[in-house]
């Protein structure tokens, strides 16, 4: 999970630069950094309340272009890890995205 | 009533954007209210038109320097919305620094109107420059993900051609290249073609991007956008006028561009009072959202 939320944190920072991405991560609320680094982050609480507020966090942004990039980083990650954390609405886009891939 | 959540860095840049809005506002009141009076009351042959002509570019460099403040507010050279308004700021600067050259070619060579000349550097060289601003502010938006999932691909073809067919029937079809002028013909070529490669790209940019696009940035998206069209046909108009030897100092087109640094200034301030927004304590928020409700 902590893999999971430093990865979209660094993706929306090359995107809005990282100050205000970890700016915008500790205003979400869950999520503290003993340092300017965005390795030194903390979660604080349900790992899927952590995520849920980290995205609407960015979603102030470009909205769901914004929730687009966070999703892509979540693709990266294996399906079973992240499925339990994810919220509904990025559940559903998974699904979507899954079912569509050419393997299935 | 909100808390702002903001080291003094970005509070002083914000400060400094706040100083350079006020500055833009004034000198571009200052260039419209001039363009009015001079074309009431003053003759088209005064000199008055061409310090008009040769000055208002001040609007452009202005905003140069409040977009080089806003970018650094969004990391500058290390993020793609900060690539994207510097690339646009320098855009600015360059029309800026292509009028001063002009300017120095008249008031101290006497050279008049020296087309093609070192003004060119940076008059055409502002071209690539907003292609890439625009590039990277398209990357922002992630419009080539959107191409990806799209079912309408085919518009990222089409409407380069359709804009480069129209370039060509307002200004090239009746051309006739002088051999001796290269660097002419190259400009005369690139000026319209190039103009049509960055508003094909706006235009594609903005399809690709309108359904996804939200959040606090989008109306400042979307003033580059609309900055970027005016630019456009501030463009446009000075070519036609002057292929047809209608232009003058002082007139219509003078006034469309100085609107058209105008616009595009205060797009790229939209991205501090945005990023101010941004930063605001969502915490504050949500207690004050709360007391709210129960009251």
């Amino acid at each position: 999970m902590d893999d999971l939320v430093k990865a979209i944190i660094k993706e929306q920072g090359q995107i809005i630069g990282l100050d205000l991405a970890i700016r915008l991560a500790k205003l979400s609320g869950n999520i503290s950094f003993s340092s300017d680094s965005v390795e030194s982050l903390k979660l604080q609480g349900d790992p899927r309340a952590v995520l849920d507020s980290l995205l609407r966090s960015y979603s102030d942004v470009f909205g769901q272009t914004s929730i687009n990039v966070c999703i892509d980083v979540i693709q990266r990650f294996p399906k079973q890890e992240v499925m339990s954390v994810v919220p509904d609405y990025v559940k559903n886009k998974l699904s979507a995205m899954v079912a569509n891939t050419p393997n299935n | 009533m909100y808390t702002l959540f903001m080291e003094p860095y970005f509070e002083d840049l914000l400060k400094r954007s706040r100083v350079l809005v006020t500055l833009l506002t004034i000198v571009f009141t200052f260039y419209a209210l001039s363009w009015i009076y001079l074309n009431l009351f003053v003759p088209h042959d005064s000199a008055l038109n061409d310090y008009f002509t040769d000055t208002y570019g001040v609007v452009a460099c202005v905003g140069g320097f409040l977009g080089f403040t806003v970018a650094r507010l969004w990391g500058a050279l290390k993020s793609i919305v900060g690539r994207s308004l510097s690339f646009l700021s320098l855009g600015l600067l360059f029309q800026f620094l292509g009028q001063l050259s002009y300017a120095i070619y008249y008031y101290v060579y006497n050279v008049e109107n020296p087309y093609p000349s070192f003004g060119e550097v940076f008059y055409f060289g502002s071209i690539p420059i907003y292609i890439c601003g625009v590039w990277l502010l398209a990357r922002a938006l992630g419009v080539g993900r959107s191409l990806r999932t799209s079912r309408s691909k085919y518009a990222l073809f089409l409407i380069p051609l359709i804009m480069l067919f129209i370039s060509y029937q307002l200004f090239l079809k009746d051309y006739e290249v002088d051999s001796t002028s290269p660097v002419t013909t190259f400009l005369d070529y690139g000026y319209p073609f190039g103009q049509a490669i960055f508003i094909s790209l706006t235009i594609v940019a903005f399809i690709f991007s309108k359904k996804a696009l939200g959040g606090i940035l989008r109306k400042s998206v979307m003033f580059v956008f609309m900055a970027l069209v005016f630019q456009y046909f501030a463009d446009t108009i000075f070519l036609y006028e002057t292929l047809t030897d209608t232009w003058r100092p002082g007139g219509l087109d003078d006034l469309l561009f100085v609107t058209s640094y105008f616009s595009m200034a205060f797009a790229l301030s939209t991205f501090a009072s945005s990023y101010k927004k941004l930063t605001v304590s969502r915490v504050k928020v949500a207690q004050v959202e709360a007391i709210s409700t129960t009251v």
